[in-house]
């Protein structure tokens, strides 16, 4: 069961937007339909939506459905308390180790880009250290219990060309600590220095945190909404459509950024995306911008690794060897990926022949046995 | 001098449908009721338990001397579980 399939998790995911054309229903669901939605918007972390779309009266609902997604709501949230505690806990550590560090998505989202922040319910914490940090900033969360769950795939790896480092606690509690803000070879065109300029602040617990600036943020959310999933899913859809029209975004900055992260392609596929699922108003400089964009070659292969139902690590490398600029550096990254640490194969179950076998397949011409 | 009330500020809250979540920096989340939610918005700024009762009984409409004696076993319920304190 797809959210394609219920109009009603469209319209509940973009509760909050004055400009949505969206149908809502008129009376309350039956039964089937109503499991449905609540399947949907569990799957698609919808819950803080729905709540508020209840509260507000724009879903109509009986009493026991009410009830229902209060109690979810509830469940969902102090879920979300929990993931924001670790947070604070998190930034001390990295603070007090004297990393610089972001907040991303998750709870920045949902204290800088959506009315309440119990709209938006988030499933761990993520947090972005420059490049050279990352080890520093793994050994800083160690005290909060955070343990790295796979073996760095080689020496320097994580610091020139991972996305993210994943972190759990005994609890499973995780937290991501990313280097930069997509999978190759989008990620590794941001120029890092771009992420650390003086963003936005906000408070939580009493503590301000950091998060980015509302154009970055806005380019994090096409990054995950056009590259994250697929299908698409629509909270990251409904995060920048939240920003777009929040007011705050400047769209020439916008642009601009993008060009230089070599992201046009995902932005205006993101906002097309969005644009067309929630009905939003065509007469916006970002929305005209994204309907008139031609993407390069290029940018539609490295897309299409993305965009498939069977997305795999091979399709990015042939993608990240074939677009990205500097052939030192494509050598760098292929080095790095035939040569992977042992400790990180044993993590994987693999074999160095298996792992050969599946690189060579994934290079152009190469096959798959 | 009645003693001020305040909010926690290191306290993590979220509104529900039905009232609002609060998790001090030590214990348990609890589940606010409506009334209890409203009281503790109103501690954003810091307020006598006199203030805080004869603002709620205003925007309810309901009896100054039955919101008070509420409002004094909520503040102590609170600010045993960490979510107020005494305002310096």
């Amino acid at each position: 069961m797809s959210w394609r399939d219920e109009p009603v998790a469209v319209a509940v995911a973009s509760h909050g937007l004055a400009e949505a054309a969206v149908e809502w229903p008129r009376q309350p669901l039956e039964a089937a339909p109503w499991e449905r939605l609540l399947r949907i918007v569990d799957r698609q972390r919808l819950t803080g939506l729905l709540a508020g779309a209840v509260g507000d009266e724009r879903l109509p609902v009986t009493p026991e459905q009410r009830a229902e997604v209060s109690e979810r709501h509830r469940e969902a949230m102090i879920g979300v308390l929990e993931r924001e505690a670790l947070l604070i806990d998190a930034a001390v550590e990295l603070d007090g180790a004297g990393v610089p560090w972001r907040v991303l998505k998750g709870s920045a989202s949902a204290h800088l880009d959506y009315d309440d922040p119990a709209l938006r319910v988030f499933g761990d914490v993520d947090a972005l250290v420059p490049g050279e940090r990352v080890l520093d900033a793994v050994e800083a969360l160690a005290a909060v219990g955070a343990r790295r769950q796979r073996p760095p795939l080689g020496h320097g790896f994580d610091a020139r060309f991972a996305k993210s480092v994943e972190l759990a606690d005994e609890q499973g509690r995780q937290i991501d600590l990313h280097r930069t803000l997509a999978l190759e070879p989008f990620g590794l065109r941001i120029d890092e220095s771009d992420l650390f300029v003086p963003g936005a602040t906000f408070t939580v617990g009493g503590r301000s945190l950091p998060a980015l600036g509302v154009e970055e943020r806005f380019l994090l959310a096409c990054y995950h909404a056009s590259l994250g999933n697929y299908p698409v899913r629509l909270v990251p859809l409904r995060d920048l459509a939240g920003i777009a029209l929040g007011g705050q975004l400047d769209p020439a900055r916008t642009v601009a950024l993008a060009e230089r992260w070599w992201a046009r392609a995902v932005t205006a596929d993101a906002v097309g995306t969005a644009w067309r699922l929630f009905g939003l108003p065509d007469a916006s400089p970002l929305a005209e911008w994204a309907t008139s964009y031609r993407p390069s070659r290029g940018e539609r292969l490295a897309m299409d690794a993305f965009q498939r139902r069977d997305r795999r690590q091979a399709h990015r490398t042939v993608a990240t060897l074939r677009t990205l600029p500097g052939l030192s550096r494509r050598a760098a990254y292929l080095s790095a990926l035939l040569r992977p640490d042992p400790a990180y194969l044993e993590s994987r179950g693999l074999g160095r022949g298996q792992w050969l076998r599946r690189a060579r397949a994934a290079l152009p011409g190469g096959t798959r046995r | 001098m009645s003693a001020r009330w305040v909010r926690a500020s290191s306290a993590l809250s979220r509104r529900t449908l039905d009232g609002a979540l609060v998790r001090p920096p030590e214990g348990e989340t609890v589940h606010l009721s409506a009334p209890a939610a409203a009281l503790l918005r109103a501690l954003d700024v810091p307020r006598t338990a006199e203030e805080a009762a004869a603002d709620l009984a205003a925007a309810t409409g309901a009896d100054p001397e039955v919101v008070r004696w509420d409002v004094d076993a909520l503040l102590a319920d609170l600010a045993r579980r960490g979510v107020v304190e005494a305002a310096s």
